[in-house]
């Protein structure tokens, strides 16, 4: 679970995460703190990052994706999640819905990565980046 | 009509006997048997011929051996040469083929039957009876529900679609249907009598006579007004190549399609797919083997639908699903390969949206296994082999081999299949194709299903057989069997087999002994 401490940290920079207005590239402490927030609100559904970073690391490693900063990801995926309906970094619940709603999104649309056979969403897919970059950081 | 024996051991007809009949029915398999005994009791007096004796004789099993190129096919343990044919030895899985099966494709070269699906409905309704399997609810999730409180898997979309085999005991023809053949009055049934040569009279127009022989040396022929070749999709083509002291090219083989088009159901060995299911119970037992359902026995498989496969200018397939194991649960204790090692982490995916913190215990890896509909070309055939067998006969040999398209089909029908169960939202699939274009020597599998050699088409030039399955150019000689399918759809093909014979037989029924 995200702490209070750092879902407090995301409502409490002026309501940017509501208005999705993330951006990368806010060179202040509070950027930085506040990257770190999301990425930990992101990834708090998985209850094994490692695993799930596994994947991040083998579909960045089939598809060449070069280094990506792990702030651009997250931003990238809240504004995907946030138009599934996710407006409360603290609400885990809420964040399964709206990915599950993303998922399934791609799926239908044919948004789908293939990792070493597996037939994977691309939000998905960015999810497991975002563990692999986070833990690589880390 | 005085009693004689109705079944008779060429073996024992002295050299040089000359038999006329009305009717000959080459071949006592699930076609001729079933021929044989819808026109049992008719007007016609008919001679039933059979290479093999009442059981399985090595002997006589030895006269399918031949050679293959492209896939090393076994072509002598494939089928089988004795009363009841090759149903001595099949599995019994049984269903139509899909209207869209029928359909000239344009995407499809060689595509099209002349007849369609609803032509074919009241025979395979009679062919369900002759197959013995006791249900038709082939598409019926309702019947299925009512009777047992079975469900169909509700992948969202309507691409994928849940199909049913039922399964024939299976009916073994020979043992099944062999009081029938004995007791009709109108049927004498040869055994042990090789059809060496179908022989046209000069014009090449009408069948004159049939030259027979045995391993032992016996010779003697028999004169019929009506002929039927039933001896399988394979050696139907082989005999008509083999018939060529008159047609130097073989009988009906004026515009040479006589065994090209040949085609098998593609069957990957083990898995072509590995289903990570969140809950195995999602996938309920119906899904995973024969289920009883009464004394009906049924399975339920994956396919394509119509639209789908129209719409996309595919071929179909079916998938068959099996729990297999239980998923690895760390990567780092995993795994047969770098796409296993994985595993641990598309399970935590299928977790991020169910809410589950661990393993739920329920987790499972299904298998899939499949059958995919294979195009037809004229370079995949039967010819005859310079090698000759028992009886001096030629023969066969068989080129056969899945091509590029075949296999990219297949890859994307397991694709479909992908997209269907990721937005299902409980399972990811892994498929295991390894490259795109190419079937590996590993990949490469049959079904024993054998399709195509002498294709229906109501243009001479695109086939041996009319709608009637009568040879063109002949006025009194037909085909029954796997042979004349123009394409080969996805599903196992004995029922269509029995189908088309019963249609057949009412066709016989209807026409005169002189055309």
């Amino acid at each position: 679970m995200l702490s209070r401490r750092n879902a407090l940290k995301l409502f409490g920079l002026g309501g940017l995460f509501s208005a999705g207005l993330f951006t990368y590239g806010l060179a202040t402490p509070s950027a930085v703190e506040r990257d770190a927030a999301l990425r930990e609100a992101l990834l708090q559904i998985l209850a094994n990052r490692a695993q799930a970073a596994e994947v991040g690391k083998a579909w960045m490693k089939q598809y060449k994706i070069g280094f990506m900063p792990a702030g651009t990801l997250a931003n990238r995926l809240a504004r995907q999640l946030q138009a599934h309906g996710w407006s409360d970094p603290a609400d885990a619940a809420q964040l399964r819905q709206a990915l599950a709603g993303a998922v399934r999104n791609d799926f239908l649309h044919g948004s789908v990565v293939d990792v070493r056979g597996w037939q994977i969403a691309r939000t998905h897919a960015t999810l497991c980046a975002l563990a692999h970059l986070t833990i690589t950081r880390a | 009509m005085g009693k004689r024996p109705m079944f008779i051991d060429g073996r024992g007809v002295p050299n040089g006997t000359i038999i006329e009949t009305d009717l000959a029915i080459i071949g006592a398999g699930a076609a001729g048997i079933t021929l044989a005994r819808e026109l049992r009791d008719s007007t016609y007096s008919i001679a039933l011929i059979e290479s093999g004796g009442l059981d399985f004789e090595p002997e006589t099993q030895a006269l399918y051996e031949g050679e293959s190129t492209g896939v090393a096919y076994p072509l002598d343990s494939a089928r089988l040469r004795y009363f009841g044919g090759s149903t001595n030895h099949w599995g019994g899985w049984c269903r139509p083929l899909a209207a869209v099966d029928f359909e000239a494709r344009n995407w499809l070269p060689h595509s099209g039957w002349p007849i369609t699906r609803a032509d074919l409905d009241p025979y395979y309704a009679r062919a369900q009876e002759i197959c013995q399997l006791g249900s038709t609810d082939f598409d019926d999730h309702g019947a299925w529900h009512q009777q047992a409180n079975l469900l169909p898997i509700d992948l969202p979309g309507d691409d994928v679609i849940t199909r049913y085999f039922i399964f024939s005991s299976p009916t073994r023809f020979g043992e099944v249907y062999r009081r029938d053949i004995e007791r009709a009055a109108n049927i004498r049934t040869y055994l042990h009598s090789n059809v060496m040569e179908i022989v046209p009279n000069a014009e090449a127009n009408a069948v004159d006579h049939l030259r027979l022989g045995t391993l032992g040396g016996n010779r003697f022929q028999i004169r019929p007004k009506l002929c039927i070749l039933a001896t399988g999709g394979i050696e139907n083509a082989r005999l008509l190549l083999l018939s060529n002291s008159v047609q130097k090219a073989g009988l009906g083989n004026g515009h040479d399609i006589v065994g090209r088009y040949f085609m098998e159901h593609v069957h990957v060995p083990g898995q072509v797919a590995y289903i990570a299911i969140s809950d195995s119970s999602l996938i309920p037992p119906h899904y995973h083997d024969a289920t009883k359902v009464g004394d009906v026995s049924m399975r339920a498989v994956l396919m394509l639908s119509d639209d789908y496969l129209r719409r996309e200018k595919l071929l179909g397939t079916n998938m068959a699903l099996y729990p297999m194991r239980e998923p690895v649960t760390d990567h780092r204790h995993s795994m047969d390969d770098a796409a296993g090692a994985l595993e641990p982490g598309v399970l935590q995916l299928l977790r991020s949206t169910d809410g589950s913190i661990g393993s739920s215990g329920k987790e499972m890896i299904f298998g899939v296994s499949c059958a995919t509909e294979q195009a037809p070309i004229p370079a995949n055939r039967v010819t005859l082999s310079k090698r000759t067998d028992a009886m001096g006969l030629h023969e066969t040999h068989l080129n056969w081999k899945p091509i590029a398209s075949d296999h990219r089909n297949l890859s994307r029908n397991l694709a479909v299949v992908a997209r269907a169960f990721g937005a299902w939202g409980k399972a990811d699939v892994r498929i295991l194709f390894s490259r795109p274009d190419v079937w590996l020597d590993a990949e490469e599998g049959w079904g024993c299903h054998h399709m195509g050699t002498t294709r229906m088409a109501d243009d001479p030039k695109n086939g041996v057989v009319d709608a009637n399955c009568r040879v063109h150019g002949f006025s009194n000689f037909y085909v029954a069997g796997s042979s004349v399918f123009a394409t080969g759809g996805a599903v196992n093909p004995t029922l269509t087999v029995v189908a088309l014979a019963t249609r057949l037989a009412d066709h016989l029924k209807s026409r005169s002994l002189n055309g």
